[in-house]
């Protein structure tokens, strides 16, 4: 076997790539420093304690461990960066409100999905701490969707649920443990056939809040027109109050419903969103939660998922190619009259086919210490 | 309309498969009947309706990936994959079988203190070993993808988990089934992003295939 293999899920991100990369969060962090939100960098390890506060189940988290030799505790390495953004807002900044935070780091993960072998990836997000209306909310989705224009990606659609509506219905109904799993399967698969063994009302309700999955500006009308018991009204009412103020917004953008989505987080309490580009990826999501009674939104994304669907391209108009026989070279110079360096590898004999495509690429080229044309 | 990708099962399902998208008044090109083609890719009367037909395990893949918006899978693929990206969305009542657990008669016999750790031929790797889990008992599995009655006869191991639909291949190798894992049918399966921005079109077929089943 190849001693430089890597773990599987493990990559290097190599040139083009990681210079698309880069420049992706140039956009992101220029964006949130212009927006008035603070860039923090949470250390990439914890204490299990602190980083898995926000889960009911530490166990059941999908982090890699490691004991800290010093303290001999666990320590473990983020798997995700939002709970560190929680954990600095109710702590070293709680003080400072509201509070506006974005972030960007390596996360790792033991497993990732089926679908997704890669186990690191590179988060960024934005936080907006001690939110008080619909205003607030727009404002992250708003900023998403700056961020998006910037990285031109403009195909996409947005989805909205209300993760809070599942609990809602199970309170409206009474339902114990078991059937309240039960309606969890059927919300997940959209599947309403083992609901009438619960209840027929139960039923009938459910059925409401799947046909109005779709496209907002025909379906919105299903919710608006229904009857709904006390808990699920009040959680109906704030989400056709949330997506209208969101519409009134954004009228050309395309805005879909589905108020049975689960939140596979399980710490959102409001408004879910997620943009989906055209090509059925996952762009960007996020969702308003509640830390020690004070109500958040924020978002976030993978730089990969981005990457894939973004049209950013460097804008370099002075390529300069430098073979490698040029001697006593000037960089500086070069660069301060802003050239952007392409240097030539060293040509063996026989063999003069890996320069030229770099070299064609260039608009410039050294030659005996002076720039010229490249023809 | 946007085109829909309908991902089908080779195989048994697809026999099943067959009579209700005629119910549902959709015609498959000639292609997709001759045994001999090489086609993989078939479009329909339907002019933004196309159907690729893989091998079973591969229409979850092919769906959760949103190769194809939706697709027909048995509730073993579902069950042994767990794809996060699908909606099951609806029972087609057809491809009945049971996922069982069985085992050479020696096996049976066993005594319990030999029974924490289990040798199985499978090609239902996760589900064994979760399944067997909750017993309290270690599985280790042998993949095998075809002809998995075969390993106890040889002397691979004592058990197996496969798909039993009449029993007889169980009973012409001398094993005997002692457990049913699932019921298995098999279900409409649909890729989640595809169901929230193309709703409109998918529900559109997802009714159809309802309308069919009841008729």
């Amino acid at each position: 076997m190849n001693n430089f293999l890597l773990p599987e899920g493990f990559r290097d991100t190599l040139p083009n790539l990681a210079a698309k990369e880069v420049s992706i969060l140039s956009i992101f962090c220029d964006l949130m420093l212009k927006t008035g939100y603070q860039i923090v960098k949470p250390s990439l390890i914890e204490f299990e304690k602190s980083l898995f506060f926000l889960n009911i189940d530490r166990e059941n988290v999908n982090s890699f461990r490691l004991l800290d030799p010093l303290s001999q505790k666990m320590m473990g390495l983020r798997s995700d960066m939002t709970t560190q953004i929680a954990r600095i807002a109710s702590s070293t900044l709680k003080k400072k409100r509201p509070l506006r935070l974005s972030y960007f780091g390596e996360i790792l993960k033991v497993k990732n999905s089926q679908l997704k072998i890669s186990r690191q990836s590179t988060q960024l997000g934005a936080e907006f701490i001690g939110i008080n209306d619909t205003c607030d909310e727009f404002e992250m989705i708003e900023l998403v969707i700056m961020f998006l224009n910037k990285l031109k990606i403009d195909d996409y659609s947005i989805s909205f649920s209300m993760p809070s509506l599942f609990n809602a219905v199970s309170r409206d109904f009474n339902l114990d443990k078991i059937q309240k799993q039960a309606l969890k399967n059927c919300y997940e698969n959209k599947n309403l056939s083992e609901i009438n063994k619960i209840s027929k009302q139960l039923k009938e309700l459910s059925t409401i809040l799947i046909n109005s999955i779709g496209p907002f500006s025909k379906n919105i009308k299903i919710l608006e027109k229904s009857n709904f018991p006390t808990n699920t009204k009040e959680q109906i009412d704030d989400y056709i109050t949330s997506l209208k103020f969101i519409k009134s917004k954004l009228k050309d953008t395309e805005i879909n419903i589905d108020p049975i989505e689960i939140d596979k987080f399980g710490y959102h309490n409001g408004i879910l969103f997620k943009f989906y580009s055209k090509n059925f990826e996952e762009l960007i999501s996020g969702g308003k939660y509640n830390i020690s009674n004070e109500n958040c939104i924020g978002f976030s994304c993978l730089l990969e998922n981005l990457s894939k669907e973004s049209y950013i391209e460097q804008k370099i108009v002075k390529k300069i190619f430098i073979p490698h026989s040029e001697k006593n070279v000037n960089r500086a110079e070069l660069i301060k009259k802003e050239f952007f360096i392409v240097d030539g590898f060293r040509e063996v004999l026989g063999d003069m086919t890996k320069n030229q495509e770099i070299k064609n690429d260039c608009d410039y080229i050294l030659i005996n210490n002076s720039v010229m044309k490249n023809k | 309309m946007k085109k829909i990708v309908l991902a089908v099962p080779k195989g048994r399902i697809s026999n099943d498969l067959i009579p209700l998208l005629e119910k549902m008044d959709i015609k498959i090109e000639n292609d997709f009947f001759d045994s001999t083609t090489r086609k993989l890719y078939f479009k329909t009367n339907y002019k933004n309706f196309e159907i690729i037909r893989v091998r079973s395990f591969d229409v979850a893949t092919f769906v959760a990936f949103g190769a194809a918006q939706i697709g027909v899978a048995g509730n073993d693929i579902l069950h042994e994959f767990q794809y996060n990206e699908i909606y099951s969305i609806l029972d087609l009542k057809i491809g009945k079988c049971r996922l069982s657990v069985a085992k050479t008669k020696a096996e049976i016999n066993q005594t319990d203190e030999q029974k924490g750790h289990i040798l199985v031929a499978t090609k239902y790797k996760e589900t064994v070993i979760n399944h067997f889990a909750e017993q309290g008992i270690r599985a280790e599995c042998i993949k095998l993808n075809g002809a998995i009655e075969l390993a106890p006869k040889l002397g691979i191991c004592s058990t197996i988990v496969d798909l039993v639909s009449t029993g007889n291949t169980l009973k012409e190798n001398n094993l005997v089934e002692t457990e049913v894992l699932l019921n298995i049918t098999s279900r409409l399966i649909v890729n989640k992003i595809a169901y929230k921005i193309m709703n409109s079109d998918i529900t559109n077929w997802v009714n159809r295939f309802e309308r069919a089943i009841n008729e």
